[in-house]
């Protein structure tokens, strides 16, 4: 317990107090805090528990790149896991738990999982626990790793808007480069947007502070957020770009103090990356102690939060970034030590604080917190360790643009190489690191040729001098805190072969966790360059993905859920439908009547009956009703169904076929010729668009596409049919001003007349074996129609007929349903329709795979109809016919539509039978899960086999 | 037996406008009618004979336009009635069908339209060249975009989607 508040200072409102607990402990804060900077400022060490070795860890970072932070949040009733408590605003009321620890993140029970480390190291799940099989041992030890707990009542609301915007120039990072940029091309009159995730500008000024064109920084950054409002510019905190996609999309989560995150899709005309850099650790024996922190990280804290990490810290550097920290820590009354790497810098001469040269860390001294450093002899009592190993520019947008990188010996980093046009890099993030050379990068950047902004004195040089891990240190030197991957993993990893960057990633967890390794990844291949005699740049990096920062899922869900999920279809009658006590489900894609009152079984049966006997009518408007005009319509058809249309006359329908390229059956429906160069296509309701694209396609790549056009009407019209041998009657009795050849139109004919002024087309198609007329109409006159038709319905002993009784109908007759009663196997002759295929000499689509050897082999699946005894119950759909095979069972297909047929008094079936036709009179054994059938092969044609029903 | 009429809610009635608030009203624009015409468009617009002015994404139309969907592809917006254009091939070279019950239409009015529209598509309806197809994807759905007046939009969606896109906008336009 050592980090404490100092009485005043900081940007937090001391007028406002906030309780909190974190693991059953009651604490407080202020409002402007983070969760972590609260735990900092009551002294909480221990933050939470390694993911495998169940290692006490404290905080390391103060913003996104912290390892250890992790922590479940309950609010307001519900719990939100693994929120990072460096970026988490403190609420009041919170309740704040560690994770993978067990009570608390200090007395976790399974800390002494850590003394049989040596038995875990990295991969060990690729070796042991291997006897007498991995799976036994899974469940265990899954349930000791991961992270947060999920709370099954926690729903979050789906109510985060995705919005897309548009800009000039795209500034991701509001700190000295990138506001430079951002006010640079704001008053070349550019629009500007620019996004950070802190919730103000100026990135690392904010703590570091510093003078710009004569005055306090906060002047110029506030000009510079004026300047780029006035030219249209918008200016988002709070708000994190964390990935960048095909055609230079960058993708940004925004968080909103009032109202729901909100997820920006931004399409800008360039993006200026200045994401700054984040600290690097050093690597020494247990570096991970509670206590050790990253010297920035500690300096964000005092000044943003008036918190000081300890009170006896020692500062441990290679570079001069960290004495401003050190000078600040002690101006705040910490007793502070300096260890330096180099013999002399700028900043250590200018330090006043005693500094021992040539000297950094080999272990961290204590047990679950820190108790002193080793530096080779020299021992020093600290209860913090703040360590500066360098700087790691944030170039991970620019990786995912498909940026290049070098690496730089002077600066030891990673940084970007070459150009883009559409994105470019600034500040920090492109090596430019200190005030000065970041602002002169970003004006440069945002487009002023002129003199950058002048700066004040007193800002520290940036000169390092590599401290990257010692394979031959002693003790376990960490450098993947949320991974628990070190530096001796590293070397196992090597000497197993895993030796590129990416297979040493992926066999140790080496920056998998959730914070991607931001401060462990230049380790880590600095580790492996250093065990393999190999240069930093050879190793190379990781590929960089986003996201940057774990984003919340309910971001990325936006609003898609409730009505706003997979939203059906509606049918322009659904009012009527439910009045009339409609039961409603989906059917491809639609919301569709199954049947129309309260006992959906007995309705059925009754609506199924009704339709056989006097009349049913049918809501049928989903049925595709694409258009198909010009000189060269009868020609594009032909090639796309198997079955001819050219031949077809004006005022007649067809019944086609269409298949793919592989001769399998696509799709079937209806052709209808209006004109000698217009069709429609009444396709079945779920396949209406890919129907249409493949007529489209077949137009664009094979036809002389200004002779012939697609236009898809499914939407413009409204199909009521009415089918039944009392169809006409009702007809006749309810439009009586319909002409006489309309209602005695033959079957498979089409006309088109007119209803009250409203366009009427009739055909004389049936999907159920009986007499049947459908009529379309436009859909605002579809309410009329069937108000008329329905008021019919009672005089002829008829019905409104839901979709599960027509599917009981067309099965009685042995009509297929594309995709229910064939598979992606089936060709037009498995359903008994080779008439094309053997008369056809012309091209048409999937016609040559219809002659291959498999596709005229004898044991193809056809379609058959399946009988039972009449006091048996329905086969179940799904059932597999088999054929005895060497004791077992060898499928010789299954059942695809079941039904009691009201009509017929018994149980109907269709099945998919190989080599079905040779079958019929045959009994085969049918299995389902582990009930066993008998079942005889019969046609597919149940009910009316003459077909003498359709003009009855 | 399993149903899901409880599950979506009963469309909204087109008769009530849809979003009326401080900057944005969204309402049901009725009565248009719209032809969908395929092929030699110069042949179609000198057959119509009518000086309908041609717009694309975001293009602001008159009573009367036609609103290019490709670049053989327009449909004639009308709000004068249906154009004396017989439906079918016609020999210049060009399709008509009608279309006007397929498309719902929304009017998008106010100095908040933009906002709405720029959660459900990725353009800048104040770009009055956007593109010269106002065909896009709007809330997942294919749709035509354009302008009625400098700030007001006006979408067409399929008419079967209409109830998912009322119910879009008015979760949206809760949020702009």
């Amino acid at each position: 317990m050592s980090g404490y508040r100092l009485s005043d200072g900081g940007l937090t409102d001391r007028g406002t107090t906030l309780r909190f607990s974190f693991d059953g402990t009651a604490m407080s804060g202020h409002s402007g805090d983070t969760i972590a900077s609260a735990l900092l400022a009551n002294g909480v060490r221990i933050v939470g528990r390694s993911f495998k070795y169940h290692r006490p860890r404290g905080l390391w970072g103060a913003w996104v790149e912290d390892p250890n932070g992790i922590v479940d949040v309950a609010w307001n009733g519900r719990t939100t896991p693994n929120l990072r408590a460096t970026t988490e605003p403190l609420i009041n009321g919170q309740e704040v738990r560690s994770v993978n620890a067990a009570p608390t993140a200090a007395g976790d029970r399974w800390r002494k999982l850590d003394l049989v480390s040596r038995f875990l190291p990295a991969g060990f799940y690729y070796k042991t626990f291997m006897w007498p099989r991995w799976e036994r041992y899974e469940p265990r030890i899954r349930a000791l790793a991961g992270l947060g707990r999920l709370d099954p009542g926690h729903e979050p609301a789906a109510d985060c808007a995705q919005v897309n915007a548009r800009c000039d120039l795209l500034v991701v990072g509001a700190g000295p480069a990138g506001l430079a940029a951002a006010r640079a091309a704001a008053a070349r009159g550019e629009t500007v947007l620019l996004v950070d995730d802190q919730d103000a500008p100026g990135g690392a000024l904010r703590w570091r502070g510093g003078t710009i064109a004569g005055s306090d920084w906060r002047d110029w950054a506030e000009d510079a957020v004026s300047t780029i409002k006035a030219a249209g510019g918008r200016v988002l905190f709070r708000t994190t770009a964390y990935g960048v996609y095909d055609h230079g999309l960058v993708c940004a989560w925004r968080r909103r103090e009032a109202g729901p995150d909100q997820l920006w899709r931004i399409r800008p005309g360039r993006t200026l990356l200045a994401a700054g850099a984040i600290e690097r650790p050093l690597t020494f024996a247990d570096n991970d102690r509670p206590g050790v922190m990253s010297a920035d990280a500690a300096l964000r804290y005092l000044r943003l939060y008036a918190v000081v990490a300890g009170r006896r810290i020692a500062v441990a550097t290679n570079n001069d970034a960290a004495y401003p920290v050190a000078a600040a820590l002690a101006q705040a009354g910490a007793d502070v030590s300096v260890l330096d790497s180099r013999d002399d810098s700028l900043a250590m001469a200018e330090c006043a604080l005693a500094v021992e040269r040539n000297t950094l860390p080999s272990a961290a001294l204590g047990q679950e917190d820190l108790t002193g450093v080793l530096a080779g002899d020299l021992r020093l009592e600290a209860d913090t360790l703040l360590v500066s190993g360098g700087w790691t520019p944030t170039i991970h947008l620019w990786r995912h643009a498909g940026g290049g990188l070098r690496y730089d010996e002077r600066l030891a980093a990673f940084l970007p190489e070459g150009g883009m046009p559409a994105m470019r890099v600034a500040g920090a993030a492109n090596g430019a690191f200190g005030l000065a050379a970041a602002l002169a990068d970003g004006h440069a950047a945002g487009g002023d040729d002129g003199p950058a902004p002048p700066v004040g004195e007193g800002h520290a040089s940036y000169a390092i001098r590599p401290a990257w891990p010692d394979p031959a240190g002693s003790g376990r030197a960490w450098i993947d805190q949320q991974s628990d991957v070190t530096v001796k993993d590293v070397a196992l990893a090597a000497r197993e072969g895993f030796r590129s960057v990416e297979h040493l990633k992926r066999y140790t967890t080496l920056g998998m966790a959730t914070d991607q390794g931001k401060t462990s990844n230049m380790a880590g291949l600095a580790a492996m360059a250093s065990i393999t005699g190999r240069a930093i740049p050879e190793v190379g990096t990781t590929t960089f993905r986003p996201p940057y920062v774990p984003v919340p899922l309910p971001v990325i869900a936006g609003r898609r859920r409730g009505q706003l999920f997979n939203p059906p279809k509606r049918l322009e009658l659904e009012g009527r439908h439910r009045e009339a006590v409609a039961g409603l489900r989906e059917y491809g894609g639609w919301l569709r009547p199954s049947w129309y009152g309260a006992d959906g079984a007995a309705a059925i049966d009754a609506e199924a009956r009704a339709a056989r006997r006097a009349v049913g009518l049918l809501d049928a408007s989903p049925l595709g009703k694409i258009e198909v005009i010009g000189p060269d319509a009868a020609a594009l058809l032909d090639f796309e169904c198997y079955n001819r249309v050219s031949t077809l006359k004006v005022g007649r329908a067809r019944y086609v076929l269409m298949l793919t390229e592989a001769g399998i059956v696509y799709d079937d429906g209806v052709v209808m010729r209006l004109a000698e160069d217009r069709f429609i296509v009444s396709c079945s309701s779920a396949h209406v668009a890919g129907v249409r694209m493949r007529l489209e396609e077949w137009r664009q790549d094979r036809f002389d596409p200004a002779r012939v056009f697609i236009h898809d009407a499914t939407a413009h019209w409204a199909t009521i049919a009415a089918t039944g041998p009392k169809s006409r009657d009702l007809l006749e009795a309810t439009l009586p001003a319909l002409p006489r050849q309309a209602l005695d139109l033959a079957h498979m004919a089409v006309t088109e007349t007119a209803l009250d002024d409203a366009p009427l087309r009739i055909a004389r198609v049936s999907f159920t074996g009986e007499r049947s007329y459908e009529l379309s109409v436009p859909q605002s006159a579809a309410a009329a129609l069937w108000d008329r038709l329905t008021a019919g319905l009672a005089t002829l002993g008829g019905c409104r007929l839901g979709l599960e009784a027509l599917l009981i109908l067309r099965a009685e007759k042995g009509y297929p349903i594309i995709g229910k009663d064939t598979d992606g196997l089936t060709m037009p002759h498995d359903l008994g329709m080779t008439g094309p295929m053997k008369k056809r000499e012309d091209e048409f689509a999937g016609r040559r795979a219809l002659f291959t050897p498999q596709a005229r082999g004898a044991d193809r699946r056809q379609l058959v109809g399946l009988a039972v005894d009449e006091s048996a119950e329905p086969l179940p759909t799904g059932a597999h016919g088999y054929a005895p095979s060497g004791g077992r069972r060898r499928s010789i297909g299954y059942v695809t539509s079941s039904y009691l047929s009201p009509e017929l008094g018994r149980p109907i079936a269709l099945a998919l039978i190989e080599n079905g036709r040779e079958r019929l009179g045959e009994r085969i054994p049918l299995v389902h899960l582990d009930a066993t059938f008998e079942a005889m092969v019969t046609s597919p044609v149940a009910y009316d086999p003459a077909g003498m029903r359709l003009d009855a | 037996m399993r149903e899901v009429s409880q599950r979506w809610a009963m469309p909204a009635d087109r008769a009530d406008p849809l979003v009326v608030r401080d900057g944005l009203s969204v309402t049901w624009a009725g009565g248009l009618s719209q032809t969908l015409i395929s092929g030699d468009l110069d042949a179609a617009r000198k057959a119509l004979g009518a000086a309908a002015s041609e717009v694309g994404l975001c293009g602001i139309a008159g009573p009367e336009a036609l609103v290019r969907l490709a670049r053989d592809r327009a449909v004639l917006v009308s709000e004068t009635g249906e154009p004396d254009l017989p439906l079918g091939w016609h020999p210049h070279g060009f399709a008509v069908t009608t279309m006007s019950d397929a498309w719902a239409v929304f009017d998008i009015a106010g100095p908040r339209a933009a906002h709405l529209v720029a959660q459900g598509a990725a353009i800048d309806l104040t770009k009055a060249d956007a593109s010269p197809s106002a065909a896009l994807l709007f809330a997942g759905c294919w749709a035509i975009l354009y302008r009625r007046f400098e700030d007001a939009a006006r979408l067409h969606v399929e008419r079967p989607l209409a109830p998912y896109l009322t119910n879009w906008i008015s979760a949206a336009s809760n949020d702009l």
